[in-house]
This record gives structure tokens, sequence and C-alpha cells, in this order.
């Protein structure tokens, strides 16, 4: 039995014992996937639980149905840990509610650019196969290939999947809930072995921080961001970016009389007219940074196919590190939420500590 | 980077109860620091947006000074320990995609220490005039690229 | 109203003079020195760093302006008083400033044509001294210059307030006069205004110290003194470990005075910080080289912070009032501070060795006391204002002062710009200038805020322009005094022009409150509370099962510390009969508190309560032969004063650790040797303290006492909140007695005080102490992610349980802003501090 059916039928054994009513999870479209919601065990069989493509975060989606009230009926939702893990983080920023939502999360196998899947649609066995062996598929996006956290954290959601170098897969709980649910369930917990697995994510994200680094400051940033349409799509596909209107739609636009932009003109032998794009990005990374989860979807939805990743992601770590925060994987506030009286002294002064 | 002739300006947010009255002091008690600072005042530190910060930089500002009371003496409590915090965030920003950090200075300046004000607006100055222009002046803005 | 006369401007007298003249009663005030802050204050001897101390003459002279009700002599001697309470003839003599500090504008003209002796201040023009005032009347264009004529005046007034200032004890006695030997004051001076830098630690001989001593006698004999000596040379120590990790830092005490919230604290990362802390028994010092060896230790520098001095003057000003002292402070009669004679009262140093936290209590503290020899108040009647709105069509006007412009020549693009020689003296032309040309928006480049820039802020308020339409530009202080150029002062003034066109009009909103007031609890401060705010308030509710009994511990005063049992509860149980004749008394405890400031609702049972300002007197169990908090290292709360009161009262041997306390003691201490001796009491906090916490989402220290007026944190019992405003950092929640940690009865009558007279004040609509910086939320943006709720420390904002946004408790909001920079969405904003105008104030402010 392949996994997505392993989870049906995991599904529908739920439906039946009274365990949850209602399920989110991916359905297939016409070239990809989308999050969808049933409440009956008829339509489980309309679902594909693994994913080979992550068109929307599934939090984002989870935060839509629950911003104004908790969920009306008790709920499972399944998400990659990547998921998993904003979801833990838009709770602390009370963009879900978490009361009645039970997630499931299993060993991921990555997910492919959505662009790539409409014309080669790689069946998500494929990927897993991959993962079964203890290695991944080369066709993943770039952000998957670099993931800290491919799988499953304790404490956060609470039903986890293993599938990395076991010969059938196995659940394991993550939290109390997950555990009397597995039980109700009448399932054996079983174990798996990911430390290898997970040991070379991180190695490759090592690597990756130091080798994709954007430096050289304007230079480097003008030129990383040359073909930016300053569509904004980035901001939009970002699930920490839960604001209503942006910051920077309303305060980017810089206006200035034309008489200014013909001296300017005079002035340089001809100017570059400004678009706005650098102060969004770098807004945005000062905004969300903090916090960024690092699913890799502000990449996807680049019409340009800058490696926006690269930035985000990596400027991400570095603000990460200074306030020593892993967004997601644990209770801690949020940066942006939070002070402390004796820390950051590198910060004060020119030179760093008092004088 | 060192330019002939360079004349820096610099933009300092300065907390309306204790780097404010700081450079009130200096000014009554005629303490001279270079006219390349720019105060503006505030409320407080953390009244602060870091955008204003990088805005600065950007709209021709060489550096920037937030300037706040010390810790433990703000008066809004803890305003300045979450100013710290987003200095940090704007700090590690810059200097993560390469830019010059130091053009953004957090001092804690308090009311009675005038001297120390002008002191820090000389030394800043100074150390800003070596250090050049900034990078990220008119970066994305008018006044910034010529075409090649 | 009625009339108090201050004598002396101690930190006390301050808060006093303020808070009698907010209460509607006129003072005077008389200064002993040249001009306010002449003379020290104990802040100012202690931690002359601070710029809290600031804000005690700040807060006299922002009440003073806006009630007109505080009248200030200089140089001033207190003679004598005939007559009594309601009808004091005082007399005394007086000399006023060669220059007046409420006329003076700070041009400096008078230093060019007069012999002037100039200190420049924070908060002010700064001050000055004119040796030929006679000579040069005609040089000053505001008319401040004064002959100094010493005369005599006499004064009636209905009571009398002694609070002469803090003088510390010379440090000769442990080394003064040896090399290298220094007072805290001059090792702090090191520093002053500076800042703390290595560059300005030096020894006498000009070299870098390598180690470095800090000692306070308390505990020795002859010492007068609180614990804020010892708060005060541990951060000392700390911030010169911090400044240069490599110095060798040494602390020598007899004992450890470290109680109140926290204060352990700073013990703890001393010694974890790798700084020696010696408790030495004897105390020996001899010069050893360039240095001292104290107690076999050598140090380059040594810095004693000496305790309290009795001046002899105390004597003889006792004598001319006809007021008895003991031990040289002023005798009162048991919990008041009125002294044996009717109507004339003694607070700060004068009454006994204080912190300045006491102090400041007891300047709040003394007006219920004194008011029953007081007409009734008046408030004055603020003028209701009409302004000119208009957002969208802004006519900027520029009024520059060539008192700050100097020699500078600003080019300014606006409606109207126009120079005169003195701003603050051509009132009428500016109003009529704004009304002719039909400005809607007015920017003056003028002087410093704490000068005259709040006067120029009412001028365009009395032109029709409200102030959210004004801009200042400080000219002076900030571009012509400190060598700027034109091209500065023209981008500030541009910069404060662009702002101006895109200010918006911005309500300061009022809040309606419930004139009632709520104590929680049965300690013997809610019965003070109670006493005092009976009078004043239409309702006051006593919510409690039951009020404690009077304890053991009433104070430093002899005539409390000997007081007989039978004495302490007849004046308990009269206190207890007069209050319960007036207050509403409901039997039971708190279920539920909802609301904030202004509007809480208490439920007790079944019954609802609706009051505006909460005070806490949950009191806590005194527990005889107790043993966990009397010594000296176990908790982070000490519970000394309470418990060497109590060995002193029982005559019990007790240790040192059992000797933290007040030094009135100390001129008589009961037997005690380090570490023999018995605990002999303590106060456990109660368990009510904790569901009283959560329900108003105030904190407890680890022993389950309350924070007040100190957040949790190191610079512990923070007198610098309690400088900023009166009550409005509270919340309208206030904690008194041994809620708030251990104290003696003397005490509880402080902190009840203040919690009462600041609750009057709360008594009244509430107008957002923010101002026009009122922090708003725009509905549409908000996406109720409750970051600014956890930056806001007041609690002013809130995530509205039916929309899901942000909201914004007006009464609370004190317009830090911290919301706003948090904000990801930009819908959190202080509408005068609006992102398009600070981006539009960027663009001209860098030119």
């Amino acid at each position: 039995m392949s996994e997505n059916e392993l989870l049906k039928k995991f599904l529908k054994d739920a439906f039946e014992k009274g365990l949850i009513e209602a399920v989110m999870a991916p359905a297939a479209t016409q070239d990809s996937y989308t999050y969808a919601l049933i409440t009956k065990k008829e339509d489980v069989d309309k679902l594909t639980p693994i994913a080979p493509v992550m068109q929307w975060n599934g939090a984002d989606m989870l935060r839509r149905i629950t911003k104004l009230k908790k969920a009306e009926r008790r709920m499972l939702a399944i998400l990659r840990p990547c998921e998993t893990r904003t979801f833990k983080e838009l709770v602390k920023f009370n963009q879900i509610n978490p009361e009645n939502i039970i997630v499931l999360t299993y060993d991921c196998p990555g997910t492919i650019h959505a662009r790539n899947y409409k014309y080669d649609k790689v069946p998500v066995e494929e990927l897993i196969e991959e993962i079964k062996k203890g290695g991944k598929s080369d066709k993943i996006r770039d952000s998957c290939k670099v993931c800290e956290y491919p799988a499953p954290i304790p404490g956060v959601g609470d039903i986890a999947l293993g599938l990395v170098n076991a010969k059938e897969p196995v659940f394991f709980s993550l939290s109390d809930i997950g555990k009397e649910f597995l039980a109700a369930m009448g399932i054996q917990e079983g174990s798996r072995n990911a430390d290898e697995w997970i040991k070379m994510h991180r190695e490759r994200r090592e690597k990756w921080l130091e080798e994709e680094r954007i430096t050289g400051g304007r230079k480097g940033i003008e030129e990383f961001l040359s073909s930016c349409l300053n569509c904004h799509n980035c901001k939009d596909m970002c699930p920490i970016c839960f604001c209503k209107e942006c910051f920077f739609e309303d305060h980017s636009v810089f206006d200035y009389e034309s008489s200014k932009y013909f001296n300017w003109a005079d002035d340089k032998d001809g100017i570059r007219l400004p678009t706005d794009k650098t102060l969004f990005h770098i807004g945005r990374l000062i905004h969300m940074g903090t916090s960024c989860i690092g699913c890799g979807l502000c990449q996807q939805a680049c019409p340009m196919d800058i490696p926006l990743y690269r930035l985000f992601g990596i400027v991400g770590n570095d603000l990460q590190k200074v306030f020593d925060y892993k967004p997601g994987v644990n209770d801690d506030i949020p940066p942006v939420m939070d002070f402390r009286e004796d820390e950051l002294h590198e910060f004060e002064g020119l030179l760093g500590g008092e004088e | 980077m060192k330019e002939e002739n360079f004349d820096p300006v610099i933009v300092g947010f300065f907390c309306n109860w204790c780097t404010s009255a700081a450079a009130d002091l200096a000014g009554t008690a005629r303490l001279h620091y270079p006219p390349n600072i720019r105060p503006i005042r505030v409320m407080c530190s953390s009244t602060v947006d870091p955008v204003y910060l990088i805005r600065a930089l950007q709209e021709g500002a060489d550096a920037t000074i937030l300037g706040g009371c010390h810790p433990g003496d703000c008066h809004y409590i803890t305003g300045n320990y979450k100013a710290r915090r987003r200095v940090a965030i704007v700090k590690t920003v810059l200097k993560s995609l390469g830019f010059d950090d130091t053009r953004v200075l957090l001092e804690w300046i308090s009311g009675s220490e005038g001297p120390k004000f002008a002191r820090v607006m000389n030394e800043y100055t100074a150390y800003i005039r070596e250090r050049g222009p900034s990078d990220f002046k008119y970066l994305d803005s008018l006044g910034g690229e010529e075409i090649e | 109203m009625g009339k108090v006369l201050i004598f002396g401007t101690s930190l006390a007298s301050y808060r006093a003079a303020a808070n009698f003249a907010r209460a509607g009663h006129k003072v005077v005030l008389l200064n002993r020195g040249e001009f306010l802050w002449h003379k020290f204050t104990q802040m100012q001897w202690q931690q002359p760093r601070d710029i809290i101390n600031g804000y005690s003459k700040g807060v006299l002279l922002g009440v003073a302006n806006m009630t007109g009700n505080i009248e200030v002599y200089h140089n001033a001697e207190i003679l004598g008083a005939e007559g009594g309470p309601g009808n004091f003839r005082v007399k005394f003599k007086h000399r006023p400033q060669t220059v007046n500090e409420f006329k003076c504008i700070g041009c400096d003209i008078c230093h060019d044509k007069c012999d002037v002796k100039f200190i420049p201040m924070p908060l002010g023009p700064g001050m000055r001294i004119i040796k030929n005032a006679e000579e040069c009347l005609d040089v000053c264009p505001v008319n401040a210059i004064q002959i100094p004529k010493e005369e005599e005046k006499e004064e009636t007034v209905d009571a009398v307030v002694l609070s002469p200032e803090y003088e510390p004890e010379s440090i000769e006695k442990f080394g003064g006069n040896l090399k290298n030997v220094m007072s805290f004051r001059e090792f702090a001076w090191l520093f002053r205004g500076k800042g703390v830098d290595k560059r300005f630690l030096q020894t006498q001989d000009g070299k870098y110290p390598k180690s470095l001593g800090f000692f306070t006698p308390a505990g020795f004999e002859g010492y007068l003194g609180s614990y804020e000596e010892q708060v005060i040379i541990f951060r000392e120590a700390l911030n010169m470990k911090e400044m240069d990790p490599s110095l060798d830092i040494h602390i020598f005490l007899k004992e450890i005075r470290l109680y109140g919230h926290n204060q352990m604290v700073l013990y703890d990362k001393a010694i974890e910080k790798g700084i020696n802390v010696h408790l030495i028994d004897d105390f020996s010092i001899e010069q050893d080289g360039d240095g001292v060896k104290v107690n076999g230790t050598h140090l380059d520098l040594f810095v004693v912070m000496p305790g309290q001095k009795v001046p002899e003057e105390w004597k003889e000003m006792a004598e001319r009032m006809g007021i008895e002292i003991e031990n040289g402070f002023a005798k009162t009669r048991p919990f008041t501070f009125e002294t044996t004679r009717d109507g004339i009262f003694v607070i700060g140093p004068f009454l006994k060795p204080l912190g300045s936290t006491e102090a400041i209590y007891q300047g709040t503290a003394i007006v219920p006391q004194v008011e029953k020899y007081l007409k009734p108040p008046q408030m004055p009647e603020m003028p209701k204002m009409e302004f000119n709105v208009d957002d969208f069509n802004p006519k900027v006007g520029v009024f520059l002062c060539k008192c700050a412009l100097g020699d500078l020549k600003a080019e300014v693009n606006a409606d109207y710009v126009v120079e005169k020689d003195f701003l603050c003296m051509h009132p009428e032309e500016i109003v009529k200038e704004i009304k002719e040309n039909g400005l809607n928006r007015v920017v003056f480049g003028a002087c410093s805020p704490a000068l005259r820039g709040g006067m120029l802020e009412m001028l365009a308020n009395k032109a029709g322009i409200h102030s959210s339409y004004v801009e200042l530009v400080q000219l002076r202080e900030y571009v012509s005094r400190v060598g700027g150029d034109s091209r500065k002062a023209s981008a500030m003034l541009n910069a404060a022009v662009a702002k101006a066109r895109r200010d918006v009009f911005v309500e300061v909103p009022t809040v309606e409150t419930v004139k009632r007031v709520a104590i929680i609890g049965g300690d013997l401060a809610a019965l003070i509370a109670a006493d005092y705010l009976v009078n004043k308030v239409p309702v006051v509710y006593i919510i409690t099962e039951d009020f404690d009994p009077v304890y053991d511990a009433t104070g430093v005063k002899s005539d409390t510390l000997n007081m007989p049992r039978e004495e302490l509860e007849r004046w308990y149980a009269d206190l207890k009969e007069r209050v319960l004749k007036r207050v509403q008394w409901i039997k039971g405890s708190v279920d539920s508190i909802e609301g904030s400031l202004g509007n809480f609702r208490i439920s007790v049972g079944d019954e609802d309560i609706d009051v505006g300002v909460l005070i806490i007197a949950t009191g806590g169990e005194i527990v005889e032969k107790g043993s966990h908090i009397t010594s000296r290292l176990e908790g982070t709360t000490l519970h000394a004063s309470l418990a060497s009161i109590y060995a002193k009262r029982k005559g019990v041997k007790a240790t040192y650790d059992l000797m933290k306390s007040f030094s009135l003691l100390d001129l008589n201490p009961p037997e005690a040797e380090r570490g023999k001796g018995e605990p002999v009491a303590y106060v456990k906090p109660r368990e009510y303290n904790r569901k009283i916490a959560e329900l108003l989402g105030l904190k407890l220290d680890e022993e389950g006492f309350f924070f007040f007026a100190e957040e949790p944190r190191e610079w512990v019992e923070r007198a610098g909140i309690q400088f900023m405003l009166f009550e409005e950092p509270f919340g309208g929640v206030f904690i008194a007695g041994l809620a708030h940690r251990p104290m003696s009865i003397e005490e509880e009558v402080e902190e009840a005080g203040f919690a009462a007279q600041s609750a009057t004040y709360l008594m009244r609509d509430i107008t957002s102490p923010a101002g026009k910086f009122i922090s708003v939320t725009n509905p549409r943006k908000c996406a109720g992610c409750g970051i600014c709720v956890d930056a806001c420390f007041t609690g002013a904002r809130y995530i509205d349980e039916e929309d899901k946004i942000a909201k914004v408790r007006p009464a609370l909001c004190m317009g830090c802003g911290a919301c706003t920079s948090v904000c990801p969405s930009g819908a959190a904003i202080i509408r005068a501090y609006s992102p398009t105008g600070v981006f539009e104030m960027l663009k001209e402010v860098v030119k």
C-alpha cells in the first residue's frame, strides 16, 4: 500500500471512530495541488495527503479558517514539517487558533517547483522512494534541498508519519493529544532512524549558507534584484507576511517634483529611475526575517526566477542567530515581541558594548 | 572610499527625555560639534521604526544615530530595550547583505550627559568622514544610479 | 484654597510643592540656594550622573506653570512662625536671584556686558549669577536681572512643611585625607556628563587605576543612612566592571543592606562578575605607595560613600520654629509627619534617614495629612479653545527667532516666513500675523521646549492652531549654539515645514471614569488610605473578609519604636472605627476584575462594583520566630527593617543580618554579632496576591510580594518612574503596605498616603496622557497579531475579542510609540509621527 493510500485509510478509520469531523489536506487540480477541506468519510478519496507540490502554505489556509473563530469542528490537518512550523509560529502571532486542530505531519520528501510540475508531472511516489532509501530526489526545490527540519519535531504538531529508512511507514506521536489519538486509533507507535538523513540536509544547508550568500552590499543587492518586477508576489505567498495590507504598499513610493528628476539626470548624465523594490525587500526582511520559516514559497512565487530564498533564508538565518531563535520549533517568544534587559550589547555604540 | 571634501550628513533620532535633553544641555553649555548632525526629536527611542533608519540612509544620509536613555532609565520603562532589538535587526540585515552596519549607531546618552553627547557626535562624525560616503545612499532612489 | 509654606528644596520638597499645587493649594517655597538645585538633594549627592535628578525640578516647574500656584523665594532663611494652624505668620528673609530663572530666556546677551558666572544645567536656560547686577539691569531684554537685596518678609499661611536638604557626612574617618581616597561624589564626578569611559577614570595622579575599592560605613558607629548607599555602590561597581572587566574591584561592607525587591540581584551579579565583596567587622586603612591598603587589600583608588550628616543649623531652625528634635532629627507624632507643634510638618532627610524612594512617597503622602488644616482646594478652570481644523490645505507659517538663529541665514520654503528679534516678546504680533495670513500650520524656529518652546505652542493655540499643527525647531540649542551652519538650520526648518504640511488634526480623547475607589484587602494600609480618601471621594469600598490585627513593628522614630502595645491598639481601634463609619465594607474576596483605569468592574460574590481606581492592600502574615527570611542570602527579598524593629522592641539579641535597617536604630543598637542571635520575625506574603496579580496582570516577586513602581529589574525600587508624573504610570492600580514588601507602620503611612493622594488625582475624566502622541489603530490594516500588545508597557493595547484587532485604551497610552515601530502592517500609528510625515521630513533633513 502506498503512503498516500495508508494515510487515506487512516483518515477513514478516524472518521469512523468519530475521532475527527473534518480533514484539511492537499487535493489534485489540473496542473497542481491545492488544499481541500472535507467533512465526510466518503470524500477522503478525493485527497492526496502527500502531494508532490506545495503551491500554498497549508498553515496559511488554517489561518483563513480560524482567524475569526476557533475551528468549529474537530479537524485534522495534514501539513508538511515546514507548514507545521509555520502553524506554530502563526499561533504565536494570534493568526491561528490551534484549538480543535490536530496536525499530522511526515518525513518530507520535498516538493517540486510548481511550474516545473505543471510541465513534468513527477509522481510523488518517486520522491518518497528516494527518502525511504535515506536520500532525496534532486528534482525538488532549492529550499527543500537545504531544509533544516525535514522531519517532524516533537512538540510541533501532534502525529507524525515516519518514512525515512523505514520498510513500512511508522506512526508516532509528537504531543499528548497525538498520543491519545493514536491510542484511540489502536495504532502502535513505531520508530525509525532519520538522524543521518537530517544530518545530510543540515550539511547541505551549511554549505549553502556559506556559498550562496548575497554579498557586496549595493552592487550585490542591485544585481540580485535587477530583474525584480516589484510584483510583491513573494510577499503574497509568504505565510509569515500575515498583514492585511503591506506597510510597503503604502510607504514605498517616492514622490518627487519633476524638476528634481530632470536635474538629477542632468547632473549624473542620465539616471536609473527609482523602482521602490529595494526598500520593499529590505523592509520585508526587517519585518519578517526573524520568523522566516524557510518554506521557500517566495522563490517559487517569483515570476522572474530570482532565487529569493537566498535572500530571505540566509539573512533570516543570520537574524535568528542573533536572537538565538528558531521559528516554529519551540514555544520561544518571537524576537519582535520580546526583549531582555541584558542582551545585544554588541549593537550598542560604535564598537559594541558600553563604550 | 575616502573622498576629498566629503561632508557627511548624519540623521539623529533622539529620544525626548534623555538624548534630546543632552543635546539641549550641550547647546546651553555651547559645546560645539560638527554641523553634520541633523537631530530629530522623537518621544522614545522605541518610536523609531527600523524603516525610518533605512529610509534616512536611502534618502541621502551617510549615517544615522539612535539615541536613547541608559538601560533602566527609560521614561517609558522598557522603550530602550525594544529599540535595541530594532537596531539589532537593522544592523544584522545590513551586515548580512554586505553593507556597512556601522552607519547605524545606537547610543545611550542621559539628559545630564551634554558633554558625552558632544563627544559622541564629534567622534562619530570623524569616523564617518574617514569612512567616506555611504554605499546605501540613494540606493534605488532618485539621485542614485547612473546608467552605464 | 489653602496656603502652605515649604522650607528647603529636598527631593521630598520638590514633590510636595508640586503635589500641593496640583491638589489646588497655594505654595510658598523657600529655596535656600541662589537657584533651585543650588543646594544638592540626596540624589544629587549620591547619584550625580542620573537624569532622574532633573525630573524632580522638571515636575515642579511643570506644575508651577500649569497651575500658577507656586511662588519661590531664593536665598531664603526661615526666621520663625507665630500663630497656629490656619493662621501662621511665618517670618523669613530672602535675597532675590540676580537672574530670575523663571524669566531668563538664555539669550546670553548679559554674558558680554556683565560679570556673569554661568552654570549650564539641563532643562532650562542654565543658571547665571551676576556680580554687578545693579549696573546692568537694562541689559536684559526680558528684565530678568534683579538687584540681590536681602529683605525680610512675612507670609500668612495655613501650615508649614520643613524639608531642608540632605548633607553627607565627611569621609575623614575613613581615610578621607589619604592620597587616592575620594568620596563617592568626587568619583561619580569623574564621569559626570561625559559618560562612563575608561578615559575618565583616573587617580589623583592622573593614572588609570588597576584596582578600585568601594566602601560605605553602614553598621559602623555614627552612621546615619538607609539602604540606598549600598544599592548605588553596587550599581557603580557593576558599571565599572562592565566598562573594564580587567579592573580589580572590591566592595567593603559591615553588613549587607539590600532589601526591597530584587536588590539582592545586585549582590549576586557582583559576585558573578568577579567583584570581591568583603564583609568586615573592623575597618583599617593606611597609605600604601600611591594607593591605600584597606583591611590588607591594596587599592589604587578607594571610594567612600558616606552616610548622612545632621547639620548644626537644623538645631537652630528647630528652636526658631518651636519644634522638638531627637537625635538631631525632628520629633514627630506617632505615624504622622506632624511635629510637636500643631500645623508644622517635616518630611525628607530632616525626618529620618531615608532612601530617595521614601522621600518621594512622603512628598505625596504629606498632602492629605496637612489638608486637615487647609481650606477646600480650588482647581483652575481651563479655558475652552476653538481650533481651525484643516488637514488638506496646509498653509505653513515659519516664525524665526533671531536670538536662536544668531548670524545664520536660513532659506525656508513656506507660505509665510518672518524673522523677529525675540519671538517670546511679541506674542500679540505672532497671533495677529497667524490670523491675518490665514495660516493653519506653524513652525517655530526658536529655543528648547524646556524654555519658551512650550509657551510658543500655547501662542499658536491662542491663534486657533491646534498643537497637532505646531512644529518646533530648536534652532538655538541644536544649531547656532553648537557650531551649526546655515545649511543645517535650513535643512531642519524645511524638514519641519515638510512635516507640518503632512500634519493631521489629532483629537486627544478623554475617557469618562467612575469616581469611586476600591481598596482590596484588610491591611493597615487599607485603613489608612481609606481614612484619607473618605473625605475626598464620594464612595470608597474596602473589599476584605476581615481586617488584620495591628502588628508589633511600628517604626524607627522613638515614640513609635517604644510605643506601649495598649497605645498602639487604641490608635488602631480608633482608626478602624473612624474608617468603618464612612466606607462601604464589602465582606468577601474578589472573584474577578475586568476593565482598566477609570472603569474597573470587580465581582465579589453576587455583587458587582464599578470603580475608577484600585488600591491593593492585601497585607501579609506576620510570622514570629520566623526563620527563613532574616538570613542574608536566602531569598531575594530581605525583610530587614521589620525584623530589626522587632528585635529592638523585644530586646532580643539579634544578628548583624537582622540589622539591615534604618539607622536611627544604630544610635542605640541591640547587642548584635555576626551570625549570632536569633531570627525573630518575617512577613509571609498572602496566596491571595497571586489571584489579584493574575486578574490584573501584575507581577509578583519570587516570594509573592507585588512589584510596584519598580519593574522586576535590577535597578530596584526604581525611583525614576516616580519622578515622571504623579499617578499616570500606575494604570489606576496602587499597591500599599505589606502586599508590597515588609515594612514598618511608619512606612505603611507613607505608601498608603501616596496611593490615596494619587487616587484622588484620578477622580476626574482622564484626558489621554499621551496628548497628541496618542496611539491609534487603523482597523483596515490591523491583522490582530498582538505584537503591539506585547510592546506596550502600560497595557494600553489589547486585542478586541470581537473584531480581532488591536485597540487602544486612551487613559493608559503614554505616547511612547513602541507599538508603532513594531507593527509590521503600519496599522498602529501615532498620527503626529506618521510614516508619511517622517518620510517627508527625512527628504528635507538630509539636504
